[in-house]
């Protein structure tokens, strides 16, 4: 077996990647196990098609058992996640992740996952504490996506600031929290203290750049 | 005689005016192939999941009936390429033109794919797809870089740009498809 190849399977067997970094589907099965090195985040086969869609500037993705990995693809997983696998990452990428808000099932729409993933890993809304700078007062960060985006799938967003929201929107609502403090809008499991400057890797979506890690 | 037939219902089904034609559409994995494919055929947004295998859809086109053919292409699939090889009127390759890093990747099975025997009658065709994403490199550029008049000299080729998931651009792909497969007839039997 390539030395890629186990060193793969050791990250995919790390306690924190036995679900998928976006829906929480359990990885039981590693001959369908996708990554994205981009974000050295192990998916679920129907997570990876939204990533695969989103574009490789965005994510670039390989399988972890029909693909032949490089060395440096292999790298990119291990130094991005710092062997702490999904866990790791998306503590990062889910730090300011409001109340309220909801994370797809394993079962969810593909809507509500493209939704999901393009903020995440696209816009990143969830890296920086939104509710610092605008009033907590029912801001929907939905409307922080480029029309664009909203246009890609209309049937799933309601147009940015609606005057009423259905309350069943299953993303990106930050509830009244008037007296509440900043940190605690987000959600109970990040684990890093909420002071900036962040321990953030590098977002290139160039594997080639994540030499700046070894 | 399994060529004779062949040929008989060819000009059979050339006289009653509608022609089948086989086409393979290949490229590499997230390349949009299977979103191509269906969009094609229910003209719509198929929100398709990697590819373990192949599809394979009737398409009816200008009276052509094309049987198209969409393999896998993630790195261990495409050995499992030259299974399809055989009796191709065209070959479709599509290229995510926004992938960069992946375009020499892509160039080299393509080239690959030309100095295949089998498929060595096919005309090409070939969708810079995603060509709506910001990071695409334009079809200028990509037919300066694949050299298809070198490489795939003495054969009908077509660069095509392509957003599959809107539909743009794949009815001008087939649209001059069929204009080629039709002035191309029947092809010729099989000699394996």
């Amino acid at each position: 077996m390539a030395a890629q190849a186990r060193e793969l399977l050791r990250l995919l067997r790390l306690p924190s990647n036995r679900s998928c970094a976006d829906c929480d589907a359990p990885l039981n099965d590693s001959t369908n196990v996708w990554a994205s090195i981009t974000h050295g985040v192990f998916v679920c086969v129907t997570c990876v098609s939204v990533h695969r869609r989103v574009g490789t500037h965005i994510s670039r993705v390989r399988s972890v058992n029909l693909d032949v990995w490089t060395e440096e693809e292999t790298a990119c997983m291990r130094e991005l996640s710092g062997n702490g696998g999904n866990v790791y990452v998306n503590s990062i990428y889910e730090r300011y992740l409001p109340r309220g808000c909801v994370k797809p099932s394993p079962d969810a729409a593909f809507e509500e996952r493209e939704m999901w993933i393009r903020a995440k890993y696209e816009h990143k809304v969830r890296l920086l504490p939104f509710h610092h700078f605008f009033p907590p007062s029912c801001v929907p960060i939905v409307a922080f996506y480029p029309r664009s985006s909203i246009a890609a799938c209309p049937s799933s967003l309601p147009a940015p600031f609606p005057p009423s929201l259905p309350p069943s929107l299953p993303l990106c609502f930050i509830p009244e929290t008037s007296s509440s403090s900043p940190s605690d809008a987000h959600t109970d499991n990040a684990t890093l203290p909420p002071s900036l400057p962040l321990p953030l890797p590098s977002f290139s979506a160039s594997p080639s750049h994540s030499q700046a890690f070894t | 005689m399994g060529g004779l037939l062949s040929r008989v219902l060819d000009t059979l089904s050339a006289l009653g005016g509608k022609q089948e034609k086989r086409i393979l559409m290949l490229g590499l994995d997230a390349a949009g192939k299977t979103t191509i494919l269906y969009r094609l055929q229910l003209g719509e947004d198929v929100h398709s999941i990697p590819t373990i295998g192949f599809n394979v859809e009737t398409v009816n086109y200008k009276n052509i009936c094309f049987t198209i053919w969409d393999v896998g292409g993630q790195d261990r699939l495409r050995k499992l390429w030259r299974h399809y090889y055989k009796d191709n009127d065209a070959l479709i390759f599509v290229i995510d033109s926004a992938d960069r890093d992946r375009f020499d990747e892509a160039k080299t099975e393509l080239l690959s794919l030309l100095s295949e025997h089998q498929l060595s009658h096919s005309t090409i065709l070939v969708f810079a797809n995603k060509a709506d994403l910001p990071t695409a490199i334009p079809v200028v550029e990509i037919a300066q870089l694949l050299q298809l008049d070198r490489a795939a000299k003495g054969r009908h080729w077509y660069i095509q740009p392509s957003c599959a998931t809107t539909g743009d651009g794949l009815v001008e792909g087939l649209d001059w498809l069929s204009c080629k497969l039709k002035e191309a007839g029947p092809r010729p039997p099989s000699s394996a």
